[in-house]
Formats: C-alpha cells, structure tokens, sequence
C-alpha cells in the first residue's frame, strides 16, 4: 500500500512537474523572460521588463523594481527632461 | 459510490497534493518561480477540492474530513480501540499548514507581497508536518514489524543469546 502510494505520487509529481515547466516556459520562466513592453498611462514612460535575462533577476524582482521605480519617479510628475532621461530601463 | 472507489478517488487526490506539494518545494526559488507559481495553485486546488467534497461526503467514512477529538486517545490508550488517533490528528493538522502555505503563497503573488516571508516560514512548517506523517505512516503499516523483529534480534545478541555472526 505504501510502496504503491509512493508511486503514485511520483508520477504525479512529474505529471504535474511537466506541465509546470510547460506553464513557465509559455510565460517566460524565471529568468529567461522576452522583452515585454507596457506603457505606463500615469507618466507616459514606456518601460520594459528586457535585460534580466540571466542572473538572478527574475520576474518577481521585475515586478518590484517596476513598483519602485513607478513610485520614485511619480513625484516628477510628467517633467519631460526627466522622462526622456529615464525612459531607458535602469539596469541597476 | 462504493469504498473502492471512494478509496481511489482519496488515492488520486492523495497523489495529486502529494506530488503538487514535492514540485513546489523543489522549485521555490526564483529562477523556477513559474514552476513554483503552478505548482503552489495545484496545492491551494487539491486542498479547496478535499474540502468541498469532505462537507458534501461528511456520511462517508473514508471522504469525510478528519474529526481529531481527545477522547480517541482516551479509547486508543484504555482498549485499543478505534483507529490510532494520529491519523486524523496528522490529516487535520496538514490540511491546516499545507492549505495555510498555499493561501499565504497565492496571496504573496497577486496582492499582499508581505505575506512572502510569512508564506515560507508557514512551509518550512509544513515540511515537517510532512515529514512526521510520512514517518508515523510508515510505522504503523510496517516499521513496527521490521523495528520489532530488529530490536529483539539486536537485544537478543547483546544478551548473549544468539552468537554475532559476520554477514
């Protein structure tokens, strides 16, 4: 009965393994993300989740350094300098 | 629905949260964190799933959810009767943490991203709870046999009794 359980969660987990990795290649994986590009309606910025391709960047510190850089530049409030300065991603 | 199939269907979905469990384990880092991302729903699924079908089945014996009570030990202790009451204090106790790291995961991802820290520290937990059922599992369906016949058999050489032989 044990052996037989252990089986079958093995399967499972490679039937359910599989199809997680087909769901992560269709989305991008982790880092291995295409260049996704969104236009930002509050600043106008067009901004882009390109150039964390390898390392350790992946979609979750994509998503947070998008956040913070949206909250740091906001203040500027449309100044155009400014925009046209930070238009290109901060690779930092 | 007859116990047969009742205990297969408790078999499939047994096999389900058990793999889904392994791979968003193995994956929760983030270079694998669609995997994990998929994984973890197939969990918070499994677990959303065993709870329906245990409120509507709540007649059946082996679909129902587990009712851990302290008067089970008092029955297992005093006459041995019933089931031994880890069972169902293990099943609560994982539905509770496992669905608990789920929820906390699911949450993390789409609109609380402080329950990340929260959501591992709940898993790590849940490791262990994992692990403690494998072990008692593994006990009561055959290690109190084979532990049983290797302690007699160790005591039994130290006592003198049977000669040490070189395997």
């Amino acid at each position: 009965m044990l052996k037989k359980m252990l089986i079958h969660g093995l399967i499972a987990a490679t039937v359910i393994g599989g199809a997680a990795a087909v769901y992560a290649s269709g989305r991008g994986g982790g880092d291995e993300m295409g260049p996704t590009v969104r236009t930002d309606t509050r600043t106008g910025y067009i901004t882009d989740r390109a150039g964390y391709a390898g390392g350790k960047h992946a979609y979750r510190e994509a998503k947070d350094h998008d956040r913070e850089h949206d909250r740091k530049y906001d203040r500027y409030d449309r100044d155009k300098d400014h925009g046209r300065k930070h238009r290109d991603r901060d690779d930092d | 629905m007859t116990p047969k199939r009742q205990q297969a269907l408790l078999l499939f979905w047994h096999a389900w949260l058990g793999g889904s469990y392994l791979v968003a384990y193995l994956t929760a880092d983030e270079d694998t964190y669609g995997m994990h991302l998929f994984a973890g729903y197939a969990v918070l699924a499994a677990i959303v799933v065993r709870i329906l079908v245990g409120l509507a089945a709540s007649d059946s014996r082996l679909l129902k959810l587990p009712r851990p009570h302290l008067g089970a030990w008092r029955d297992w202790f005093g006459g041995g009767k019933g089931r031994h009451p880890f069972f169902a204090w293990f099943a609560a106790a994982l539905l509770v943490v496992v669905g608990a790291a789920a929820a906390t995961g699911a949450l993390s991802d789409s609109l609380m991203t402080w329950l990340e820290d929260p959501h591992e520290v709940v898993s790590e937990v849940s490791l262990w709870i994992v692990f403690g059922h494998i072990a008692f599992v593994t006990f009561m369906y055959g290690g109190r046999k084979f532990i049983d016949k290797h302690v007699r058999q160790a005591v039994a050489k130290l006592a003198g009794r049977v000669p040490f032989t070189h395997a």
